[in-house]
């Protein structure tokens, strides 16, 4: 009996992106040709954005183009797997560490566990990712409302120090402070964890 | 209190830069890095930094956990949906380990080396071949002896170093950049907590009070009285 393969599909919310290279890796890894329209309707994703994403992977080098079967219809070749989590790649076929500030504090903030908004930019700051103090003083304070850090100080001389509420600790993708609606998304867990309209309707 | 600062340490500095040399070793040469020492001397600091660099998956073992705890944290950090059984899991951690080629980061390995689930740990490697750092207290390198298959498959040894007077030098300028310190005073200190960062954390935070109430925008060892430092051990009782 062969052995079941396994499969790796990431939890949470997904981007769709990540849903398309989800459903490359398993047509590739199955009997079918992994052309644009398998996988488009493998991962359920519009053939506009399947299409697009194909495009700028083979711009990065990751997917190259066996031949063209149709206008719209292209079959392909993974060169390079890198594993569950969809390449970040844009339309020159860059790689790109959009919110990479933001991820690196939430990294840091599981290791350390507890620090103030200026050591929280300079820990995250490494390798081409960069965040000021004040972005970071932003995310911390968006994730203190919601209940994932607790606040501590900022008084004169004394700056903010934020700590991790351990049981708060939902996975390792960041949760997300989205400011134009007040409100904080956990990919972790796929919902809006808090809102302020939320708490002004209770008021 | 930890020392969450990540200034130009020499124990930061020495992790990543492991790590980089790992993750760049010609095929055929193991990948595994141990990086041990005492507790507060910033290995987590160290980790940290090197966290970030590398994107590495980091996890903090527990004494409690078994194997398939292990394993479950592993998957969690990677954000991949665990499968049911244990062999498939670790089907799962060495293909994400060397399909991404991330490291993986483990922290207080001294919980499972004692224990079966060290032999896990050997699994995981063997399939992935990817770069694996355990990071652990003192008595870590004696520990992995024992186990003969994980123990040859060590790249590196990083020993977590004592903190030196530029260390301490560093780490006071970024802490409190409006108080400055005089060396003698930084050597004194360095010498009466035997080089543990945790503990320089806390005595320049007294410091930095006390300067504060008294008014000083700099201080050295006459000015602050070497017996007032805090070593941990408890107050001896006056007759």
């Amino acid at each position: 009996m062969p052995r079941i393969r396994a499969d790796l599909v990431m939890v949470g919310g997904k981007s769709p992106r990540q849903y398309i290279w989800e459903a490359i890796r398993a047509v590739n890894a199955g009997p079918k040709a992994l052309t644009t329209y398998t996988v488009a309707r493998k991962s359920n994703q519009d053939d506009q954005a399947v299409r697009a994403y194909f495009r700028d992977m083979e711009k990065a080098g990751i997917v190259s183009k066996v031949r063209n079967i149709d206008r719209r219809d292209s079959e392909w070749t993974l060169l390079k797997d890198e594993g569950v989590e969809a390449p970040r790649v844009n339309h020159h076929g860059k790689r790109t560490t959009h919110a990479g500030g933001v991820e690196n504090i939430w990294r840091a903030l599981r290791i350390l566990g507890e620090f103030t908004a200026a050591e929280a930019a300079a820990t995250a700051s490494v390798n081409g990712v960069s965040i000021s103090e004040f972005g970071a003083q932003v995310y911390l304070s968006g994730l203190a409302k919601a209940g994932y850090v607790t606040r501590r100080g900022g008084t004169a001389g004394f700056k903010t120090r934020f700590r991790l509420v351990p049981s708060r600790y939902t996975g390792p993708k960041h949760p997300i402070y989205q400011r134009d609606f007040d409100q904080v998304y956990d990919p972790n867990l796929d919902q809006v964890v808090w809102r302020k309209a939320d708490q002004e309707v209770t008021q | 209190m930890s020392v969450p600062k990540i200034v130009p340490l020499t124990n930061v500095g020495l992790l990543s830069a492991a790590i980089a040399r790992t993750n760049s070793r010609p095929q055929g040469l193991p990948g595994v890095v141990v990086m041990y020492g005492a507790s507060g001397l910033g290995k987590s600091v160290g980790a940290a930094f090197a966290a970030n660099q590398h994107r590495a998956y980091y996890v903090e073992c527990r004494d409690t956990w078994s194997k398939k705890a292990f394993l479950h944290a592993i998957l969690r950090e990677m954000s991949i949906q665990p499968a049911s059984t244990m062999s498939v899991m670790v089907d799962q951690v060495a293909e994400q380990l060397s399909k991404s080629g991330r490291p993986l980061l483990i922290d207080d390995v001294q919980y499972l080396l004692e224990k079966a689930v060290a032999n896990v740990l050997t699994d995981i490697y063997n399939a992935s071949e990817g770069t694996i750092v355990l990071i652990g207290e003192e008595r870590v390198p004696s520990s992995l002896a024992k186990l003969e298959r994980l123990h040859n498959r060590v790249l590196e040894w990083v020993p977590a170093q004592r903190a030196t007077l530029d260390d301490l030098r560093a780490l006071a300028e970024s802490s409190y950049p409006e108080l400055h310190f005089a060396d003698d005073l930084l050597e004194d200190l360095r010498k009466k907590v035997d080089g543990c960062l945790r503990r320089v954390a806390v005595n320049l935070y007294k410091v930095y009070s006390e300067a504060r109430a008294r008014c000083l925008d700099s201080i050295d060892l006459a000015g602050w009285g070497s017996d007032s430092w805090f070593t941990g051990e408890a107050p001896s009782r006056r007759a």
